[in-house]
């Protein structure tokens, strides 16, 4: 492949029709803009867009195109603000240097990784644009840019090193026009050949070569020239030194053979003269660039002259990249079918016992049997400046951390590291770490932002979601530029030690890769926030404005009151010594008639809107074996006692969900479906994915704690039949756990049953599908943003962000997302880790209570393996729940339905959420009371208030 | 640390109904550590947070440059907090609510200005502030506005003949004791605390830790050479890392992961360990772990703090972790960790506690030297409880501390120490059963046995009746079992012989059996020969001799022998009365048991058949097998109606228990030995001398299968290493 002779045509063509459509684009842009653009004609007073052409526009907004640099700017028609790709006033950047400087005028940077296992970079900027390796295309409302990425040949393949007289003419001094040019090529060349002489000649001697076996009847001289003999003597040690240089089986002068030099025979030959400065050896390679010689050439010239051809590097890479604007958003694509990486590219040359087998031209053929090698494309940094705030601006970037977190512009946490997350939490069958140090909050949301004085936008990953990782960072590092942007793994990687046993540590270890890219395109859209002057909560309604029309999410009824959650914890299996020999034993937590007490004993308390969950009611408690079919424990009621519990349930109008996991597997038991060996994922180590218990004192993981991770594809199967027999138990409703906080790949080695993470994703999805046609409603935890159109209730819901260093604050942003559409409550009040702070939590970002109970004392799991179980007796909590409810009811009535249109920290401790029509509740989390607008909140309370 | 006047308890009083039911955190962060407290096994288990994290706090916040490598904190009684910022040789002193701060960076002793020399330790007492200032080797004495009061300097040379050779003074932590005497920890200093008194004069060293040798020290210290008897003296103790004082003046002090509280005057070791394990920070399970991973090195203390009700607690910096315990030595919780996040520690080295009334009661504060801050920590409405409970519990009311364990237990049902707590309460209260039951729970056996004893009397007394009744009735039963002569019946009605003179009935009887055949026959001749046992317990020399020359002995009852001497170990397990079982029902494996029995009886026969061959012996390797068994008889024999008396016995009657377990060991030791002797007709010295060799060979035995089997493992891991790496490489 050539790439550079394609593009040089390619390029002509294209600039033509290029110039046309400008021209056409330039005209109507013009028009529309005279009756539109009076707001953007005073904005861009600020900008010089004479680089930019207008390529798309509607009314509400412009999408302005560089066609040299790539670099775009849209153009927000009702705010007039402008939001560049890339930083304006970027090239006055006092931090940035070299590579960094370069760096900021790319619109992606990829990594990847050679054979030796190291990770490289390229950005479109340096390693495209600069050479000119791209072509544009315009589409309908946007552009489309193909980029080549990365050269063939390095610099010094150009240069030839030996080159007969006619080839160096023809190809190269012949098409140069510059007399001094030539004239210093000439001079780093030393002309010579091999004459014939008479027997009386004075031959040389030269003590490491035999002159006379090498040469035959020829010397080696100058053409057309008297030389000396010190000059011959130069002459044999300029071409032996460069046989040895570039020959492997040469290693000194007494193995050059005369078959090595016999070419030269009666041929006038240029051999590139030794020592040679580098700034000249760029020059050279500079001039000869502008002529046709090319590294192919060289090919042709090192096999005629016994040296051996150059290789291409092979670390090209095609990225295609779509910016399209849809109403004021702007999207931008990156498809996957155009991503080229290399793959098996052969790196030998054929070859036989005479050498080199060559075409007719000369150019060596590769061998395809031969070996090859890949370079797999890691990861994907799109737009890394869009949007970027320089250092003197104020505002803040919002990520997805948890419930949502801010980091405030230049906040001058530079001794901290940046802010990284993965998009729906790591994938478990990617075990990074063997250790796991903290407890964190994985981003449910693929959502990101940021806000400056009067302008914010959020960014929406649409496509490749689970690949994304949110990253962040602050001015000062290595630009001057504050940043948030996606970072997109294409071909996950894992490090597997060679060393089998434990104890010790790598000894070899190796790389290895997911075996082909991931099935879905990268889409990313940008939503500008029309506000004058925006906020959090003004980004966290334009995105609940995007959801609501892409999922269709309808309005909670308006009747509806706060929801009070119940988990019930059915049954666990406890080891108990039976006659001496161990055995799992199911202990029934919560029978059927004992929950219906419990519920009996609420209805007193006058709560009203009960949703009830049902934990350990699959044969096995807790840990149950993979449900392939409905099977409730016989311990906590038959199957009959459960069918009138769901029908006790209805009368009562109490939502009921049966809680299963289809994704991971507690049990592995014979005969029940589940074959590790098949069912399971892989990791990329080929082994069996699982889940570990980890030990919260040396952080190690327990080797017999585990739980199997299913492959997708099966729990698909699998949630299938399970769903075709809710019917028989009459069940309306399901709980999924994992479904809302886990994808999982299956790193198979054959890429046709490989699940990669996008697949894995869409399974889950199905699955869900196909649960919903059988159910009523589903509840999920966690709350990963892709089941949001099928969900009614999400548990386990974060309320809080992980904190790390650079984070300056935490807020709650996915509930102002999903208030009035969706109930969710964060994680159960009795095992908070302050419940009664967390009290106020709940209120605060509108959350349900939400108890995980059990009937029996919690002594009982004491000395087990539930003893997480440590606070779950429901007695101990009712009163307390009960009063809660009622308090927090009373202040949330008629609120449950409304959005959340401003939430704000009045003073520390004390924050205000204002609903819909204009109620507002004010939580005080301080021992003070505050006096608010003539309200007093007493310390460590809550109230209500009202906007009129 | 803090020395409270009586007349405080009041403020404390009210601090503690505070803590208890307002004083939860406010807008506290999410805790990114792990939450859990060890069992009496020493297994993690889980429990809610202790602390959270609330507030941070780096010199910037002050408006100050940031804290260069600060190396210790002092917070006083009245919440001014200390920073000994060693890196920009000054102090920084500030209060909370409005971050008013005051730098002292330099002094003036008669008009010559001075300055701090990376100072690092820092105590308050009486209004004067002591600082290490350690590279200037001296103790800097200033008044709270920082105006210089006194210094004090290296111990002069008239102390040589105490001081160590070369001695530097670098001290680097301090404290002060009631009577104003000053503690040093300094550098290089393996004799103790440097003690000065009021005036700054040396007073000498106290508290030196006592170095007891070890085995292998002894061993070494004998037969070692004189390089390696050199290189033991390099075995130092080492240096204590923490210093504190208790409000009574007792001196607490840490070194690695030890804790010791010496006397006022430096005395012994007063440390009370009467919780599951003594203070010692993480409980690490180092089984699995062969790699030396410093994740599961023991934790390693550098700071440590009196607070009130005896209650102290100590900062580990291997996994940046903060454990308290109570007067008695009871972990009463953990947090902390280690990390990049907010409320994680890369370098803690010193933590105070905030004890005034008042929004930050109760406060923990961690001073991070590699980030150079100060992470806050609140107790949660759990630790409240906790706190309070032992408050009451030491103003002996006895209904609020059982209210406040109650809320405890509420919140966490792993807690021991709450069930304890309620336990004694109701131990108080005459509710026996009740307290039994909670006792029971909290794993505490001694305050069991205690409700237990007073539990007897009581079901004696009520039942006196009854319990003389069954007396009666059970020596009734004896006594007609004896009179009807139960051995004769056996004799005749089941194994159908006239023969009885017992010497002669056994042979006899087993030979008519041999000749017979049918199934019911063998049965009855096992039968038959399992008895024998009974008499060969008492009767050893011919016991065994008939057993051989007889053939009375059968393999099949040596198994039956065998495999009732394994139940009787499971049964032990499971069955043995609560105090006398520290055994974690979950982990009982019946394999293990098995093995603990099999593999040392299979190694005894085969290594001693192995070594009587060749010394002569008559006995067979089926003798040897049989001999041993029935030699094993009275294991089973005591132990399970051991096992079932234990539930009725208190922890004084221990010695009566442990009493049969060493008699029935003794008992069959004896019974093998003289076994042995018997079927190999060896005379005494040479019986002993094959039973020495024959457990040598049992050892040897034990080390070639254990090398045999590591070969293996290596063997096979090797193949597998090169198969997979096969896989990946191709």
């Amino acid at each position: 492949m050539n790439y550079s002779n394609n593009f040089v045509s390619a390029k002509n063509i294209f600039f033509i029709l290029l110039q046309k459509i400008a021209n056409n684009i330039l005209i109507i842009g013009f028009l529309t803009g005279l009756l539109f653009l009076v707001p953007a004609a005073a904005a861009s007073n600020n900008y010089n867009l004479d680089e930019f052409a207008v390529i798309a526009s509607n009314n509400r907004a412009n999408l302005y195109f560089n066609e040299n640099t790539t670099e775009f700017a849209v153009e927000d028609l009702q705010t007039s603000i402008i939001w560049f790709s890339n930083p304006y006033y970027r090239a006055q950047d006092p931090i940035a240097r070299g590579t960094n400087k370069e760096k900021l005028n790319e619109q992606f940077a990829l990594s990847y990784y050679t054979p030796e296992g190291i990770k490289r970079y390229k950005n479109n900027y340096s390693d495209s644009i600069l050479h000119e390796q791209f072509t544009l295309e315009y589409l309908d409302k946007g552009v489309r840019i193909s980029y080549t990425l990365g050269q063939e040949w390095r610099n010094v393949d150009y240069l030839p090193i030996i080159i007969s007289e006619s080839r160096f003419e023809n190809l190269i001094l012949n098409e140069l026009t510059n007399e001094t040019d030539i004239r210093f090529l000439k001079d780093k060349y030393q002309p010579v050949t091999l004459q014939r002489i008479d027997a009386d000649f004075d031959r040389l001697q030269m003590l490491s070569i035999d002159i006379e076996k090498v040469f035959g009847a020829y010397a080696l001289t100058v053409p057309g020239e008297m030389v000396g003999k010190e000059q011959r003597r130069n002459l044999i040690e300029l071409l032996g030194n460069t046989l040895k240089r570039y020959r492997d089986d040469i290693i000194d002068y007494q193995d050059i053979t005369s078959d090595d030099v016999s070419q030269l025979q009666e041929i006038t030959t240029y051999i590139l003269k030794e020592h040679i400065f580098t700034w000249d050896r760029d020059a050279m390679i500079e001039i000869i660039k502008n002529t046709s010689y090319s590294p192919v050439e060289k090919q042709i010239d090192n096999i005629k002259n016994n040296i051996p051809p150059p290789r291409s590097t092979n670390e090209v890479f095609q990225v295609a990249v779509e910016y399209i604007l849809e109403d004021n958003n702007l999207v931008v694509r990156i498809p996957r079918d155009d991503i080229v990486y290399p793959k098996d590219i052969p790196i030998t040359f054929m070859q036989d016992r005479s050498g080199y087998i060559t075409d007719e031209r000369g150019v060596p053929i590769k061998n395809e049997r031969g070996q090859t090698t890949t370079l797999p494309l890691h990861s994907i940094e799109l737009l890394p400046l869009f949007g970027a705030a320089g250092s003197d601006a104020e505002g803040y970037m919002l990520v997805p951390n948890g419930s949502g977190a801010l980091i405030k512009l230049n906040n001058q946490k530079l001794q901290y590291s940046s802010y990284s997350q993965q998009v729906y939490g790591t994938d478990r069958s990617l075990r990074i770490a063997e250790q796991k140090l903290f407890s964190d909050y994985p981003a449910p949301l693929p959502v990101y932002g940021l806000k400056t004085e009067n302008s914010a936008f959020i960014a929406v990953i649409e496509g490749g979601t689970a690949l994304a990782h949110i990253r962040a960072d602050i001015a000062g590092r290595i630009n001057n530029y504050n940043k948030v942007f996606a970072e997109f793994t294409l071909i996950p990687m894992a490090a597997t030690s060679l060393q089998t046993t434990t104890d010790e540590i790598a000894m070899g270890s190796i790389n290895i890769y997911q075996s082909r890219l991931m099935a879905e395109d990268i889409q990313l859209r940008y939503i500008f926030v029309e506000q004058e002057t925006p906020d959090y909560v003004d980004m966290a309604l334009s995105y609940q404005k995007y959801l609501v029309n892409k999922y269709n999410l309808e309005r909670l009824s308006p009747e509806q009151s706060l929801p009070f959650f119940i988990d019930f914890i059915g049954a666990v299996d406890i080891e108990k010594p039976v006659m001496g020999a161990p055995r799992r034993i199911v202990e029934p937590l919560t029978t059927y008639t004992q929950a219906r007490e419990i519920l009996s004993t609420l209805e007193l308390g006058q709560i009203e809107n009960i949703v009830v969950r049902y934990l350990g009611w699959l044969k096995g408690g807790l840990n149950y074996s993979l449900p392939l079919e409905i099977k409730p424990e016989e311990k906590i009621g038959s199957g009959k006692e459960l069918i009138e519990f769901i029908d006790f349930l209805q009368e009562k109008d109490i939502s009921f969900f049966p809680d299963v996991s289809f994704l991971n597997v507690y049990r592995d038991t014979f005969f029940d479906g589940f074959n590790s060996k098949n069912h399971a994922a892989r990791l990329l180590n080929r082994k069996i994915a699982k889940i570990h218990e980890y030990d919260p004192v040396t952080f190690k993981f327990r080797e017999n704690h585990y739980r199997y991770i299913v492959s997708p594809k099966y729990a698909l199967e699998v949630g299938r039949t399970f769903a075709g027999q809710l019917a028989n138990y009459n069940i309306q409703g399901l709980s999924l756990t994992h479904s809302g906080s886990q994808i999982n790949s299956d790193f198979r080695e054959n890429p046709d049953r490989l699940i990669d993470r996008t697949q894995a994703q869409k399974f889950i999805e199905e699955l869900t599908v196909e649960i919903a046609q059988n159910t009523a409603e589903i509840t999920i935890e966690y709350g990963n943003a892709f089941m949001l159109s099928y969900v009614d209730n999400i548990l386990n819901l974060p309320l809080y962000a992980t904190h790390f260093n650079i984070i300056d604050r935490q807020i709650p942003f996915y509930q102002i997302v999903i208030h009035g559409y969706i109930n969710y409550s964060g994680t159960p009040i009795n095992f908070a880790q302050d419940y009664k702070n967390y009290l106020l939590k709940l209120v605060e970002t509108g959350a349900a209570p939400y108890y995980k109970w059990m009937y029996s004392p919690s002594s009982i799991v004491k000395n087990t393996r539930h003893n997480d179980l440590y606070s779950a007796n429901y007695e101990i909590w009712l009163e307390e729940a009960v009063e809660f409810y009622n308090r927090y009811q009373k202040v949330k009535s008629g609120l449950e339905s409304q959005i959340i249109i401003g939430h704000e920290e009045l003073v520390p401790g004390v924050y205000k959420t204002i609903y819909e029509k204009g109620a507002y509740i004010l939580v005080n989390y301080n021992q003070e009371p505050f006096e608010y607008e003539n309200i007093i909140i007493p310390g460590r309370d809550f109230i209500r208030g009202e906007n009129d | 640390m803090k020395y409270k006047m009586n007349s405080f308890i009041l403020i404390i009083f009210i601090f503690f109904i505070i803590f208890a039911y307002q004083l939860a955190v406010s807008a506290a962060l999410p805790a990114p550590y792990h939450n859990y407290t060890f069992d009496f096994w020493g297994n993690p288990v889980p429990a809610p947070q202790a602390y959270l994290p609330v507030k941070i706090i780096e010199g910037l916040d002050l408006g100050l440059q940031n804290f260069n490598n600060p190396e210790d904190l002092f917070i006083t009684d009245n919440g001014q907090i200390y920073v000994v910022d060693t890196g920009n040789n000054r102090i920084v002193k500030f209060s909370l609510p409005g971050f008013e701060h005051l730098v002292f960076d330099h002094f003036y002793i008669m008009d010559i200005r001075e300055q701090f020399n990376r100072p690092q330790g820092i105590y308050i007492r009486n209004n004067k502030i002591y600082i290490a200032d350690t590279e200037n080797r001296r103790i800097v004495i200033l008044d709270v506005n920082g105006d210089f009061l006194r210094q004090i300097k290296a111990p002069g040379p008239e102390y040589s003949d105490i001081l160590p050779e070369n001695f530097i003074f670098n001290p680097l932590k301090i404290a002060v004791n009631p009577k104003g005497e000053i503690l040093v920890l300094g550098r290089n200093i393996y004799d103790g605390i440097m003690l000065f008194d009021q005036m700054g004069d040396f007073r000498g060293f106290i508290g030196a830790p006592r170095v007891t040798p070890g085995v292998e020290d002894i061993f070494w210290k004998r037969f070692g050479t004189r390089e390696q008897r050199a290189r033991m003296a390099l075995f130092l103790p080492t240096e204590y890392r923490a210093v504190d004082i208790t409000p009574e003046g007792f001196i607490l002090v840490t070194e690695n992961d030890d804790i010791k509280m010496l006397t006022p005057d430096g005395g012994s070791d007063k440390l009370r360990t009467t919780g599951f394990h003594p203070p010692q920070g993480d409980i690490i399970d180092r089984a699995g772990y062969t790699l030396d991973d410093p994740q599961t090195r023991p934790s390693f203390f550098v700071d440590i703090i009196s607070r009130t009700n005896g209650i102290y607690s100590v900062l580990d910096r291997r996994r940046g972790r903060i454990f308290t315990y109570d007067r008695s030595g009871n972990l009463l919780y953990i947090f902390g960790g280690p990390g990049h996040l907010r409320g994680l520690f890369r370098n803690p080295v010193a933590l105070d506690v905030l004890e005034e009334k008042g929004p930050n009661a109760g406060q923990l504060v961690i001073l991070d030297k590699e980030n150079g801050r100060l992470t806050f920590f609140a107790p949660t409405t759990y630790t409240g409880y906790i706190h309070a409970a032992l408050w009451y519990y030491e103003q002996g009311r006895s209904d609020k501390t059982e209210t406040m364990w109650e809320e405890v237990l509420k919140l966490n049902t792993n807690y021991d120490l709450a069930y304890s707590g309620i336990g004694r309460i109701y131990l108080s209260q005459n509710e026996f059963e009740k307290a039994m039951f909670h006792f029971r729970l909290g794993n505490n056996r001694k305050d069991y046995s205690r409700a237990f004893r007073f539990y007897r009397e009581l079901i004696i007394k009520d039942n006196f009746g009854k319990f003389i009744m069954y007396l009666g009735g059970l020596i009734l039963l004896f006594l007609i079992l004896f009179k009807i002569n139960t051995a004769e019946i056996i004799r005749k009605r089941i194994f159908k012989t006239q023969i009885d003179d017992p010497e002669i009935f056994f042979s006899t009887t087993m030979d008519r059996y041999r000749q017979q055949s049918g199934s019911l026959n063998k049965i009855k001749q096992t039968a038959l020969s399992t008895i024998y046992a009974l008499k060969v317990i008492f009767h050893p020399f011919s016991g065994f001799w008939d057993l051989k020359h007889d053939r009375i002995g059968t393999l099949f009852s040596a198994v039956i022998i065998i495999v009732g001497l394994c139940l009787s170990y499971v049964f032990m397990r499971q069955y043995t009365g609560f105090i006398f079982n520290p055994w974690e029902a979950q982990k009982l494996n019946i394999y293990k048991e098995f093995a603990v029995v099999l593999i040392p009886f299979l190694l005894w026969c085969t290594s001693n058949w192995a070594l009587t061959t060749l010394m002569d012996g008559k006995g067979s390797f089926r003798e040897i097998v049989i001999t041993t068994s029935y030699a094993l008889v009275p294991l089973p024999l005591i132990n399970f109606p051991l096992a079932i008396i234990s539930n009725y016995m208190l922890l004084e009657e221990g010695s009566f228990y442990y009493f049969f377990i060493g008699l029935a060991l003794v008992w069959s030791l004896l019974l093998l030995f003289s076994g042995m002797m018997t079927i190999h007709e060896f005379d005494l010295n040479k019986n002993l001398l094959t039973s020495s060799l024959t457990v040598i060979g049992m050892g040897a035995t034990m080390v070639i299968i254990l090398l045999f089997f590591v070969v293996i493992g290596q063997v096979s891991a090797f193949i597998s290493s090169i198969y997979y790496e096969i896989t990946f490489r191709l």
